[in-house]
């Protein structure tokens, strides 16, 4: 996906490829794969992958999520979230876990979850 | 009771030897049953009647892909179990369901391992492979009632349930968006490629073409047109299938 912008898709996952447009509430249960346009709200139970040249305007909830492209709108990630180099993130973001490559740029509150924090004495 | 259902494509002299072999093979099994071939005058959804009339159990179609295809509606309302022996000129759904071509197959009716498969319906029409959508200009795909897909450039449309895309026993369908793209080639000519296809598995899907109705194909033949509601309908077919079919 990242670098020849080629995921490979399994039976049962979702590919929004980038000569189509995708408008409403997405509920997957397998991974997604985004290259395309989408607006609305994008929920799976699996992962997300927003390719490098993905336009998203959706709340986004999954397990892992990758992104390259543009994303606008609150992400929600159990596992984990990836931002890769040139990807464009604005929007509130919560998750386990979080990878930033330089380049990357995330506009918003980042919570994560699953955190003690120490007492200082 | 066995009721073997021949093609009228492979009523042709070239298939008598093999159709001879096979009826021997299946008596040596103790698979024998009422032959009906089909002609002109007798065609494949009353051949299917007959046989349940005759309290057939199993109905075994020999022939092509396209033979089980157009059997599916007849079939698909029945407690039957469909068998098939694979006999002509294009056999790839058998090949996906593990059974090999010609007199092999009988040994696969024997053995007798059953699978329980989805159809695709559109309108009351049922089908097991696919429903293909030819080049459409402006196409939105309505599915499941929850998101729309709209093709941003002239794209043909498969709609499948079993073959190369689409699992049979997943409850749902695959839509497939193939983008077709026209790109010079070193400036002699053009050649239509396809950029990346998408995918969406869904249950039930409305497909609407701007301007004018699109055929919406099965086997090469237009069986709809756009405007089209096009459905899973779970487990409804029983089929025997061998050991070396593509899906589990």
């Amino acid at each position: 996906m990242f670098k020849g912008d080629t995921a490979s898709a399994k039976q049962g996952d979702t590919v929004i490829g980038g000569a189509v447009k995708v408008e409403g509430n997405f509920v997957g249960e397998g991974n997604v794969i985004v290259e395309g346009q989408l607006q609305g709200t994008l929920k799976t139970k699996h992962n997300v992958t927003i390719g490098a040249a993905a336009k998203v305007k959706a709340n986004v909830e999954a397990v892992d999520v990758y992104i390259a492209g543009e994303l606008v709108g609150n992400v929600r990630a159990t596992g984990k979230l990836v931002l890769k180099a040139g990807a464009k993130l604005h929007g509130n973001v919560e998750t386990g876990s979080i990878s930033v490559e330089p380049g990357a740029i995330l506009n918003g509150k980042c919570t994560m979850t699953n955190v003690t924090v120490s007492q200082a004495e | 009771m066995y009721t073997y259902i021949v093609e009228a494509g492979i009523n042709d002299k070239k298939y008598d030897a093999e159709l001879a072999r096979i009826e021997s093979r299946l008596i040596e099994l103790e698979m024998s049953g009422r032959i009906e071939k089909l002609t002109i005058l007798k065609n494949l959804p009353e051949a299917v009647k007959d046989a349940i009339k005759n309290h057939s159990e199993t109905i075994v179609l020999i022939g092509t892909d396209r033979m089980l295809n157009s059997a599916m509606s007849a079939l698909a309302e029945t407690n039957v179990t469909v068998g098939i022996i694979p006999l002509g000129d294009s056999t790839l759904l058998a090949d996906a369901l593990g059974i090999p071509y010609g007199i092999a197959a009988c040994d696969i009716l024997s053995a007798r391992i059953t699978a329980t498969l989805d159809l695709g319906k559109v309108n009351n029409r049922y089908f097991l492979s696919k429903l293909h959508i030819p080049e459409c200009k402006s196409v939105t795909i309505d599915c499941d009632s929850q998101f729309q897909v709209s093709a941003l450039s002239p794209a043909t449309i498969d709609i499948a349930n079993f073959g190369s895309n689409g699992n049979p026993r997943d409850g749902r369908l695959e839509v497939i968006v193939r983008p077709h793209q026209r790109k010079k080639m070193f400036g002699f000519g053009r050649r239509e490629q396809f950029s990346r296809e998408s995918v969406f598995p869904v249950k039930r899907l409305t497909i609407r073409s701007g301007g004018e109705s699109m055929p919406i194909m099965s086997d090469g033949e237009t069986i709809i047109k756009t405007p089209a509601t096009v459905e899973i309908a779970s487990k409804k077919l029983k089929i025997i299938v061998g050991k070396q079919r593509n899906f589990a």
